[in-house]
């Protein structure tokens, strides 16, 4: 199948980037699949039982927006309080003063570079994740190797993460139509975007299992090999 | 209507801020004895950072005693960039006042709806904010600052969607950018023509870095903190910085007393923030040296304008004469081996017989460090007029000192 993306028909609010085959594109993303976004990611927190007013340390950098903005509202109105640090090992002194001074029940997306910067500053991130429910990127969730830990994906423009059940990566299923071709994990656009998809080679080599989850999404999800 | 939100704000923050409420008590002021703007001026005791640091340790509070809400106002936890030490939590709303003054000024350089923006602000401390520009329908084309990464992006960018601001510059991106230029041989000012200027802030700019910067068609405009309160940033005209003073109550205090100064004199940039109701600062001296003028400026407005000089800490006394690292990035910024203007003041003590300096240096077009380590202190030593020594490191040592975009200008070893 041949990888397209071509501009939609949805009035842009922001540009933010994602990743073809290794290169940069631009991603003009809308207020419409802001919103749907956040509904999928308020679903996915519902999955826990986070109590209101405990916090959610965000880490990312500002040109993951159409991720990370989803994220942090559906954070806020869920009754989470959100602090950001960089995805960065040059910021990780905020990640872990964030770790150490506040009430922090879940982190998302802690990256190989984050865990790589708190190590080379004396951190030690078993101990400072401990007892956090933690979303990481494959390379980090394998080096914590936690019950806490869900994987957290970022697959071209879509975002996918695990709920509580860790039965393998949910995107949303309303704005995805996902399908594995020879093993690589193919996204179409389902909603008007800004920017259309179809076929999208992600890149990410997987499985995708079908049937309900235990949280009741019902959408196919993604087990890494 | 300063003296209407004054009034406002004291008894609210003296009910919810435990900071506020203790160091009123502790100065034996209430809030029935601030009756107008004046009694304000008179009467309302000062904090500062150390106030707030000690604060914060004495009583376990993140906060340092200036949060005034609970959830669901408060929404999310900001940070200061951490320069100097452990990064300060800053408690925030839904909505911050950093994205209000930034629209207007961003409206004063010419950007419109519909228009776009590069967004690329060079710190990461309020989490997104893309949708905080929807009413006014200015559209970020957001990069993270990561300079030489994302250069040619910017300039993909540039042509593409053809953005009217550019938000924001600093050395290490103005020095990417000249190399990534000239690596390439790309017609800067084509690729920038759409732009109505660039914002460079975080640090101090020098008149080689705005020429630098003017010569890809680009107008500067620097953009400064208004003591944490909001920014603030020049307009056309570059005289000044416009405060935006519904936002803010600015005062300008003798830096060692509680007395105003005069317009045109040096004095302590004082602070209160007038439309802040999670964490607002409430007589704040920011230990920000300024000099500021009530004179409407020639583009029409009529709030104050201020000049940044240097913190007061920054400041060392060599000899009796006073230096701030204002005064020798001029220097640094004419020789083409130091032009992106890293350097640190050694401050031993606030005063001292000899100006100790470290300074970055470009290796790349460096052909003989020792040369030149005595040409700037030839410079220095005559530009300052005092005694100078200078230990030369490569621009990438220093740069690991600090956040990406700056380094601390002031260390004690």
């Amino acid at each position: 199948m041949t990888t397209t993306f071509k501009p939609g028909r949805n009035e842009p609010f922001v540009v933010s980037s994602f990743l073809d085959a290794g290169k940069y594109e631009f991603l003009p993303f809308s207020q419409p699949e802001q919103e749907r976004a956040q509904g999928f990611i308020t679903a996915m927190l519902s999955t826990f039982h986070f109590r209101t007013g405990s916090h959610l340390l965000v880490l990312s950098q500002q040109d993951t927006v159409n991720h990370f903005l989803p994220i942090e509202r559906a954070a806020m109105d869920y009754g989470l309080i959100v602090c950001n640090a960089d995805d960065s090992m040059f910021d990780v002194r905020r990640t872990e003063s964030i770790l150490r001074r506040f009430d922090v029940t879940a982190a998302v997306a802690v990256s190989g570079e984050v865990l790589d910067g708190l190590r080379d500053s004396g951190f030690d991130a078993a101990e400072l994740f401990r007892d956090v429910v933690v979303w990481a990127y494959p390379d980090a969730a394998a080096r914590l190797d936690s019950e806490n830990v869900r994987q957290f994906m970022v697959l071209g423009p879509a975002t996918a993460l695990e709920c509580q059940y860790r039965n393998g990566l949910h995107l949303d299923p309303r704005e995805w139509l996902v399908e594995c071709v020879d093993g690589e994990i193919l996204l179409t656009s389902k909603q008007p975007r800004s920017m259309d998809f179809e076929g999208f080679a992600t890149g990410v080599k997987a499985e995708l299992h079908q049937g309900v989850c235990a949280c009741g999404n019902t959408g196919p999800r993604i087990v890494l090999k | 209507m300063q003296e209407a939100r004054i009034l406002q704000l004291v008894p609210y923050v003296y009910n919810r801020a435990p900071l506020t409420r203790h160091i009123w008590d502790q100065a034996g002021v209430h809030p029935d004895d601030i009756k107008s703007l004046q009694d304000y001026k008179d009467k309302a005791p000062f904090i500062n950072k150390d106030t707030i640091r000690e604060f914060r340790d004495n009583n376990s509070d993140p906060f340092g005693g200036l949060c005034c809400v609970v959830q669901p106002h408060l929404k999310g936890i900001g940070f200061t960039s951490g320069t100097t030490g452990d990064p300060t939590p800053v408690p925030r709303a839904k909505h911050t006042l950093s994205m209000l003054d930034l629209k207007r000024c961003f409206w004063h350089m010419g950007l419109r709806p519909k228009d776009y923006f590069i967004n690329a602000m060079f710190t990461f401390r309020e989490g997104q904010t893309a949708d905080r520009c929807i009413e006014a329908d200015f559209k970020p084309i957001n990069f993270c600052y990561k300079p030489s990464e994302v250069v040619p992006r910017i300039i993909e960018a540039s042509l593409k969607y053809r953005p009217k601001v550019f938000f924001m510059l600093s050395t290490p991106m103005v020095t990417a950018i000249e190399k990534y230029v000239r690596d390439r041989n790309i017609d800067i000012k084509e690729a920038f023509a759409s732009y109505q200027g660039a914002v460079f802030g975080g640090e101090m700019l020098g008149d080689s870095m705005r020429q630098r910067i003017n010569s890809w068609g680009l107008e500067v405009y620097e953009y400064t903190t208004l003591g944490d309160v909001c920014g603030a940033m020049q307009c056309s005209a570059h005289d000044g910085m416009h405060a935006w003073e519904d936002l803010a109550l600015v005062e300008v205090l003798d830096p060692d007393g509680s007395e105003p100064v005069a317009d045109g004199e040096v004095g302590e940039l004082v602070v209160t923030a007038l439309m802040d109701d999670v964490a607002p600062l409430v007589r704040f001296r920011t230990d920000d040296l300024v000099k500021i003028t009530r004179e409407p400026c020639s583009c029409g407005r009529t709030h104050a304008r201020f000049w940044p000089l240097g913190r007061k800490g920054d400041q060392i006394i060599v000899r009796g004469k006073s230096i701030l690292p204002r005064d020798l990035l001029p220097i640094f910024q004419t020789q083409a081996e130091t032009s992106s203007g890293l350097f640190q003041i050694i401050l031993r003590s606030r005063e001292a017989d000899i100006l100790e300096l470290r300074v970055g240096y470009d290796a790349s077009v460096t052909g003989d460090p020792a040369e030149l380590k005595s040409r700037l202190l030839e410079l220095v030593s005559n530009g300052m007029e005092v005694p100078v020594a200078i230990d030369l490191v490569v621009d990438d040592e220093l740069l690991k000192l600090g956040p990406p975009q700056k380094i601390p200008r002031v260390t004690k070893s």
